[in-house]
């Protein structure tokens, strides 16, 4: 497991994540390379996250 | 439902705002939320009938000032054992030994109930025994606002990618660093993208865990724990920060590229085998959340 600066590609999508923006790129054996992107502005956006976990705690499935 | 609320800087205040705003939809959904107790650093406003989120947000500005439910002294940790609720909603600030929120989750589990999060510390600290605890008090650990706030993670992969098995995460993690290379990109020094990203709110004053690379591999840590099985730490993480990222930036800059803080975690392939030997439960199944 790393964390470091990287020198990447601009062909690389990681590359067009704008500054202040956060993305992950996931491989999966079959599925091969999922990759999401989201716009980050601030702490309303982790009340959002926090604010769904609390609707899925409610809801009697998983997800 | 029956909620508390332990901490209330900007992402605890944010959610009372949220739950406030989106009260229709909430209800539309099935969900009649009820805020039953929350608790800053001073003390706890508790109220089992259901707390006004204006009424929260208006007298937290005030320092509680003639707000007759909150009481002064009574701590995040005494509520969470003796309020009742459904589910806690853990919001205290992240920090190295995992508290004080570590203990406010294993109180709430102990208490038989579910727990909501945003904090990183306990689980980078404790993913494992947490996890454990949920499951054996049949009650629930959510913690996807722990990585990415709204980037979809931990819910996305158990729910969209169940029957496909997870080798590689690779991603940008922490918007500050993201927001100091890319001013650094335009020419700036490295103190003056510092400034810069303070100056327009990406960055707090003391940015160290952001710029030396902590928050990310704290991050790191927990896709590790969740998604791949693993019980790591941060000992578990190699850490190269930003702060002597200038050389690399120049030469990327010449070479028409770009220089991102990479988080990096790929499937430890022997060590999961002997997981999987180990406890007969296959680690891509292990998922805490869901």
């Amino acid at each position: 497991m790393t964390v470091s600066p990287k020198m990447i590609r601009p062909d690389d999508a990681l590359a067009t994540v704008n500054e202040g923006n956060m993305a992950i790129k996931y491989t999966f054996k079959t599925s091969k390379e999922i990759f999401v992107s989201a716009q980050f502005l601030g702490p309303k956006q982790t009340a959002y996250a926090v604010l769904n976990d609390i609707v899925r705690a409610n809801a009697k499935s998983s997800c | 439902m029956k909620i508390q609320l332990v901490g209330l800087g900007h992402v605890g205040q944010s959610l009372i705002e949220l739950i406030d705003e989106k009260k229709e939809l909430l209800k539309a959904l099935g969900l009649d939320l009820r805020i039953v107790s929350v608790s800053d650093s001073r003390g706890t406003a508790s109220d089992e009938r259901g707390l006004s989120p204006t009424e929260i947000l208006m007298y937290k500005t005030r320092g509680w000032k003639g707000f007759r439910e909150y009481v002064e002294g009574f701590g995040a940790l005494e509520a969470v054992r003796k309020i009742e609720c459904d589910v806690t909603v853990e919001l205290t600030p992240s920090t190295l030994s995992g508290e004080p929120g570590l203990s406010n989750i294993k109180a709430a589990l102990a208490a038989k109930k579910s727990v909501v999060t945003a904090n990183k510390g306990p689980l980078v600290v404790a993913y494992r025994e947490l996890v454990r605890t949920a499951k054996k008090n049949s009650v629930r650990l959510f913690y996807e606002a722990t990585v990415g706030a709204h980037v979809p993670v931990f819910c996305m992969v158990e729910s969209c990618f169940k029957a496909d098995e997870l080798q590689s995460v690779r991603g940008i993690l922490n918007a500050t660093t993201n927001f100091v290379i890319g001013e650094m990109q335009k020419g700036k020094n490295f103190q003056d993208a510092i400034d810069e990203a303070v100056k327009a709110g990406w960055a707090e004053t003391n940015y160290s865990d952001d710029v030396d690379g902590i928050d990310s591999a704290r991050k790191l840590v927990i896709i590790a724990n969740a998604l791949f099985g693993e019980n790591a730490s941060l000992k578990d993480v190699k850490i190269e920060g930003i702060r002597h990222v200038e050389t690399l930036v120049k030469a990327a800059r010449r070479e028409n590229r770009k220089v991102k803080l990479i988080c990096e975690i790929a499937r430890n392939k022997d060590k999961l085998e002997n997981d999987r030997f180990a406890e007969n439960d296959p680690p891509r199944r292990r998922f805490g959340n869901c």
